[in-house]
């Protein structure tokens, strides 16, 4: 499975379990307009961890991106 | 075939709060048998997690002990309402220099949690067994809980069963979960190595370091092969993770299965909004009846002390289940050295337990209990600890809807009872609203201190939702449509901009209304006229004092501006203020937020002056946050 699709798999996963309304997934969407909480976020990144052995926020010098698209480039980046 | 899941069989008749070294719980027992054989201890898991799952955790207990299974769910070291192994340089002066985890702080020199936890664990599995007369036992954990939960069991030749809900397998990931968390409350990068401080956590960099290297893939069983111990996990979707614990474990002779936690989802599901679906706890029921059924005691039961204190430098803490048929529960947190005949009523914030989100009410009560002045945290009916009524007993009951009044009532009386002549009620958002119409139901009220207090009065048929779409200025609706992704989302009636539009337009025409009746007022040709200033009026008449507490953003201002004027100005006339304290969110996450806050809230019982605002007037903060917030 792509890097891409394990993410929105991953976040459609954390907002059922969570309980949360889910906007239409875009690249442009703003993760904060997104439906998921800071929690979830938190979740999200922790369960990729898991899923893809990657952590882009490890070094501590990573901000969170704004976009959903940027978040998914972040971890697609991390790869090469 | 299915094990029904049990109501509860009625008030209190079952479930008894207990101490076991310097920490909180309940025992669920049926008290016909008292005991037997087969005990569960249940394993909470920390934060966020342990506030959702409260409610869920109380109904496992109950519908265990119902089945003839006597069960213990408890708060660890530092959380919930246990004692606090800090020292005495940490959040409380002089606080549990001498408490039961002195001597393993001092070792380990910075409170290391992951090592009490554990220890309390096997300290609460000893309790549970010499209590109960239980020779084997079942262990339920969720989420950190369940890796507490796992690691105990390994090293215990008396576990019968393992429950592993949601489990945290790896606690590096959990650790990651934990600082992206912190971050984007704070906006300040997190490092492990730096130690955590989030909500009420204040986890050393050793703490984390250890937590961090947790992966119950390596999982040693002692006594392997543990041939007779049943370990289930209820993933929340399927893993390498889990399927790697599954091949490990059963190479260790232990049997493993796996469930799925979607019917227990609702466990850990926020439970602010409308009704709450429970999760379903029968496939969890059954599995326990299956793998090891009830029965009586073999041994005979230790009889449970009845009194139950937990006892700090500063405070004595007594469990009190109160009112009409001891259905509500609370704690009186009494000074050792009290300087006041005051005491404070602490209410629930939202539907979360009564020690509330980053234990805001335990530290509040501690930190009062430090300046000589006593305090009663409780639970509402059918919140936390405290039973709904009849025929609603599993029931999470409603956040503005049910009329709290009576419950604050009861725990005045209480207090009344104990020796308190004057009485303080405290709320943080929808408690502070209960709080302000307790206060104009009960005239023992003499002071109301109400932290980012949401609304005045709740209508029928008002949602969350609505509440905080009404709040949000008309700022910040101009500031969406500027949002590349609003068009394309109102385009496909996402948003809902005609109800957005007209609770704008509603909203500025009361406030037009309501200044028109303001000068009317002020001129002496008319009484109040709108039902808040009404109210701030017949508080002030009993001589009531009243100071809102308002993070700089908090949506509550809106509320309180919109009677009240800019800044809240207007407040004076009726012997009330409105204070901003800056840093303080919405649930005070943070550490110095909390205890800027309690501050606050001290001085103003002492009638004292605090300056947290610094020296500015409120609506100047306010409109520099915003600004700040915009930009």
């Amino acid at each position: 499975m792509s890097i891409r699709a394990t993410i929105l798999e991953q976040i459609t996963a954390i907002a059922r379990q969570q309980n949360k309304h889910l906007v239409p997934l875009t690249d442009q969407l703003h993760l904060v307009d997104s439906g998921l909480d800071s929690l979830c976020l938190a979740i999200l990144v922790a369960n990729l961890e898991d899923e893809l052995e990657l952590d882009p926020f490890a070094s501590g010098t990573v901000a969170v991106p704004v976009t959903l698209g940027d978040f998914i480039g972040l971890y697609e980046a991390a790869t090469v | 075939m299915a094990a029904a899941v049990p109501t509860f069989l009625g008030a209190r008749r079952q479930a008894r709060p207990v101490v076991l070294n310097g920490n909180f719980g309940w025992l669920h027992a049926e008290p016909e048998t008292a005991g037997g054989d087969v005990a569960i201890l249940l394993c909470p898991p920390l934060s966020w997690d342990a506030l959702h799952s409260h409610h869920s955790l109380r109904r496992l207990a109950d519908a265990f002990a119902a089945l003839g299974y006597p069960t213990l769910r408890f708060n660890y070291p530092g959380t919930g309402d246990s004692q606090d192994p800090t020292g005495p340089d940490q959040f409380y002066p002089g606080q549990d220099e001498t408490g039961p985890y002195a001597s393993q702080i001092e070792a380990g020199g910075n409170g290391d949690y992951w090592s009490l936890w554990q220890d309390s664990l096997n300290q609460a599995a000893v309790w549970l067994r010499e209590t109960t007369g239980a020779r084997r036992l079942v262990l339920a954990g969720v989420r950190i809980g369940a890796t507490l939960a796992a690691l105990v069991a390994a090293t215990r030749n008396d576990v019968a069963g393992l429950a592993l809900l949601a489990p945290v397998l790896r606690g590096k990931s959990y650790i990651r979960q934990l600082c992206m968390e912190a971050q984007l409350e704070t906006g300040i990068s997190v490092k492990p190595e730096d130690g955590l401080d989030l909500y009420e956590l204040r986890l050393s960099p050793e703490t984390v370091q250890r937590i961090g290297t947790v992966d119950l893939q390596t999982l040693r069983f002692a006594g392997a092969p543990r041939v007779g111990l049943h370990v289930a996990i209820f993933e929340q979707s399927s893993s390498r993770l889990v399927d790697g614990c599954i091949d490990a474990w059963t190479r260790q002779g232990v049997s493993v299965c796996s469930h799925s936690f979607d019917p227990l989802a609702p466990m850990l599901q926020q439970t602010i909004h409308g009704d709450t679906q429970l999760a379903d706890l029968s496939g969890l029921l059954d599995w326990v009846c299956e793998i090891a059924p009830a029965a009586p005691p073999a041994n005979r039961p230790a009889p449970v002390i009845d009194k139950q204190m937990l006892v700090a430098a500063d405070q004595i803490e007594t469990p009190v289940c109160f009112g009409d048929d001891a259905r509500l529960f609370g704690i009186l947190c009494r000074p050792l050295y009290q300087t006041s005949d005051i005491a404070v009523v602490i209410g629930n914030t939202g539907r979360d337990p009564h020690y509330g989100v980053a234990r805001f009410a335990v530290e509040f009560a501690r930190h009062l209990a430090s300046q000589g002045i006593a305090s009663f945290r409780i639970d509402f009916a059918g919140l936390g600890d405290s039973i709904g009524p009849a025929g609603q007993e599993d029931v999470l009951s409603p956040l503005f809807e049910t009329d709290r009044s009576a419950d604050i009532s009861a725990a005045i009386d209480v207090l009344q009872a104990a020796g308190f002549r004057r009485v303080a009620v405290h709320g943080l958002c929808s408690g502070a609203y209960h709080a302000f119409h307790a206060a104009l139901a009960d005239p023992r009220v003499e002071a109301l201190l109400l932290v980012n207090f949401p609304v005045f009065f709740w209508q029928p048929g008002d949602t969350v939702e609505q509440l905080v779409r009404k709040q949000a200025p008309p700022a910040h609706y101009a500031a969406k449509l500027l949002q590349r992704d609003f068009w394309a989302r109102l385009g496909e009636r996402e948003i809902a901009f005609r109800s957005i539009l007209m609770t704008q337009f509603r909203r500025l025409g009361e406030q037009a209304k309501l200044r028109c009746l303001v000068v009317l007022e002020r001129l002496g040709l008319i009484q109040p006229v709108n039902p808040a200033r009404r109210a701030m009026a017949t508080l002030q008449r009993r001589g009531v004092r009243t100071i809102f507490l308002f993070g700089p953003v908090d949506p509550g201002i809106a509320a309180v501006e919109e009677v009240f004027g800019r800044g809240a100005t207007e407040l004076d006339a009726f012997g009330a203020q409105m204070c901003i304290i800056p840093g303080v969110d919405h649930h005070i996450s943070g550490r110095q937020a909390r205890l800027a806050t309690i501050t606050r809230m001290i001085d103003f019982i002492n009638d004292r002056e605090t300056v947290v605002t610094d020296g500015r007037p409120a609506a100047d903060i306010i409109h520099h946050h915003r600004a700040a917030v915009a930009a």
